[in-house]
């Protein structure tokens, strides 16, 4: 039956029946809620199947399949999908149940249980409607709800961090006090906003990840029922890497519940692996992100190597400004202060006239990255910049008509590995210089600028 | 004084095209896990108050490596060894702005109570364990898929991430290349700074 209504999922267009997100969490409860006395093990399943609206839920959840979940949104994406239905539902069916109770220890839920329901039957409603109570924090939703204007669930995830935390540490009581019917008109034009929101948010491209309800780290209701057996074994999943927002919710939850998606395995393992391979590609993102020169590179081994080329470029880059504070420190035997004090910008007099600066200033270059890390196996000895200076000077001049011109360092890290010392030229076309290149073009140290070898 | 070295590279880097790819990836993504890596570690690396007080912190270390070293006699190996100190130095500083929060930062920090521990064990110890330790890693070396054989790159790389698990070393490497970067900008700046003024004060060099 359950896979029925995910069948239809595809068929179903998206019903915007929304009163209020608040509800489904509460439809959830008294749901589990029914469920508990006969067998809290099966959950939601009895329930469904003994739903005499069942035609409902099947039209609801299909809705919520069909519609468009952002993968960013973990779980609030498919759970918005879930819940907005599920609210429908419950507004159709109206106070058949009377008020939900929600878990009191799902302290996010508005929907408060006074009816003291036995733990198992509240962890599996704090299962279900974990993530869903976050939606259903009344007491902070109408205050979110007049300071948000734009419902999605991209603003929802990023209210989610701030609001719900407080929010959930709300004693219970407050929750109970809550009535579920005085909350819905409230969270009705709330609601009304999120497909607005999705569909108009960035995530509007994942919309043909329909399939893919939501991200591993989220529960929806409905996975519970389809995946009850699942479930258990991931009761011991890994508990790491746990969305913020069920962390601090659930004092109960302490491992990730994934979803399958539709048409992939629903195997616990194949669900713990692809939620292993999407935490490590989302780390990988932000390397790539960081890593300049990663964006044209795919697949994990290439960018590997970007990064740590890019890695060991940096720490030669440190080695070698220490060698050169070194060697400028044992230079100086007066106070730094006096020297950091005043702005200093060299003029390009000292740098025609003065063989000294020349060769001071030559080690201020910084275009030349790695060059100078290969250099100073090459001349350690400070001496000998007086030789070099001359030839340095026009290379100078050089580097610094070349500064404007450096404006791509795409394939330049894979050449770091590859960089002979003496190729001063490929020092130009070096990728990491472009961070240079902007620090010389707005800095002082325009003119400053020289050939490094001459520095050691 | 130490603003002075970050006035135009933290516009600079706030520029840098990363950065501006940064910031909507940021907010795509949901993660809470993730966000927090990048807004707490990236930007953390790239705030200004943060330079200035890696900035502070380094001159404060050089002036005493300096002094340390304008006892002794000036060798080509004195300027190596210089230059080892002042990176270590360097690093130190780095970890300690890191405020212990990532694993780098503490390997990077421990490092040095774990080398003077190693001076006195090296007089007792033999060097059979560095032996029978090699001689295992050639007979058991079974070629490993390329990209864990890079994982284990990269876990060399950091420091303290040899043994850790792949997801934390992805972030380890974010939160330190991150960290590097502001190294090396506030270590040209100071550089810079340095070897500009010192030809106005010393026209006569070495």
């Amino acid at each position: 039956m359950e896979n029925e209504l995910f069948m239809n999922a595809g068929a179903s267009s998206h019903t915007p029946v929304m009163t209020s997100p608040s509800s489904s969490p509460a439809m959830l409860n008294w749901v589990s809620m029914e469920t508990q006395p006969v067998d809290p093990s099966l959950g939601c399943n009895l329930f469904w199947e003994k739903s005499t609206e069942q035609s409902i839920f099947h039209s609801a959840l299909s809705s919520l399949v069909s519609s468009p979940t952002p993968s960013n949104s973990n779980f609030s994406g498919g759970e918005n999908v879930v819940i907005r239905e599920l609210i429908g539902r419950l507004s159709n069916i109206g106070d058949i149940y009377g008020t939900p109770a929600s878990n009191g220890n799902v302290s996010g839920s508005c929907y408060a249980t006074p009816m003291s329901s036995p733990t198992p039957g509240r962890m599996m409603v704090t299962k279900t409607t974990m993530p869903i109570t976050e939606f259903s924090g009344d007491p902070g939703f109408a205050e979110r709800a007049a300071r948000f204007s734009c419902f999605g669930s991209r603003s929802f995830n990023g209210r989610t961090n701030s609001p719900f935390p407080i929010n959930n540490e709300q004693p219970v009581a407050t929750n109970e006090k809550m009535p579920r019917i005085s909350s819905s008109p409230v969270l009705k034009p709330l609601v009304s906003h999120v497909p607005a929101g999705e569909s108009s948010g960035e995530y509007s491209r994942k919309r043909k990840a329909k399939s893919k309800q939501n991200s591993p780290s989220t529960v929806s209701p409905s996975k519970e029922i389809e995946e009850k057996e699942d479930s258990d074994p991931k009761r011991c999943k890994k508990s790491e890497d746990n969305g913020d927002k069920t962390k601090s919710i659930d004092p109960y939850k302490d491992y990730i519940h994934v979803r399958a998606r539709r048409g992939q395995a629903t195997d616990s393992h194949s669900l713990a692996e692809r939620v292993r391979r999407e935490k490590i590609s989302e780390r990988m993102k932000l390397l790539q992100d960081l890593v300049p020169g990663c964006n044209k590179v795919t697949g994990k081994a290439l960018m590997l190597d970007e990064i740590i080329n890019y890695v060991q470029s940096l720490q030669r880059q440190v080695e070698f400004l220490s060698m050169k504070l070194s060697s400028v420190n044992t230079r100086l035997d007066f106070n730094m202060d006096a020297l950091l004090s005043k702005d200093i910008f060299p003029s390009s007099n000292n740098l025609m006239h003065h063989q000294h600066v020349l060769q001071l200033d030559s080690s201020a270059e910084t275009l030349l990255g790695d060059h100078h890390n290969n250099n100073l196996r090459l001349n350690p000895d400070i001496s000998c910049n007086n030789i070099i200076n001359p030839s340095e000077t026009s290379e100078t001049r050089s580097f610094i008509s070349h500064l404007p011109t450096l404006a791509h360092f795409t394939d330049s890290i894979s050449q770091y590995s590859t960089f002979s010392e003496d190729d001063l030229t490929s020092i130009i076309q070096m990728g990491f210089a472009q961070n240079r290149l902007h620090e010389l073009n707005h800095g002082s140290s325009k003119q400053v600028p020289s050939h490094m070898k001459a520095e050691l | 004084m130490v603003e002075s070295l970050f006035p135009s590279i933290e516009n600079t880097s706030e520029s840098s095209p990363e950065s501006r790819r940064k910031k909507p990836r940021i907010s795509e993504m949901a993660e809470i896990e993730s966000r927090r890596i990048n807004e707490e570690s990236l930007k953390r690396w790239k705030t200004n108050r943060v330079q200035q007080i890696y900035a502070s912190k380094l001159v404060e270390a050089l002036r005493r490596v300096r002094q340390r070293s304008s006892t002794s006699t000036e060798t080509d190996k004195v300027v190596s060894g210089a230059a080892r100190e002042i990176r270590e130095t360097a690093d130190r500083v780095l970890a300690a702005s890191a405020r212990g929060t990532t694993r780098w930062s503490r390997a990077i920090l421990a490092s040095r109570v774990r080398a003077k521990l190693k001076k006195h064990r090296k007089a007792k110890k033999s060097t059979g364990n560095c032996k029978s330790r090699k001689g295992v890693t050639e007979t058991n070396r079974i070629k490993l898929p390329a990209v864990e054989r890079k994982l284990k790159i990269l876990g060399r790389l950091v420091p303290g991430c040899r043994k850790v698990s792949v997801p934390n070393l992805l972030d380890e490497a974010t939160d330190y290349i991150a960290a590097l970067e502001m190294q090396v900008r506030a270590m040209e700046a100071l550089a810079e700074l340095l070897t500009a003024a010192a030809p106005r004060t010393t026209l006569t060099g070495t």
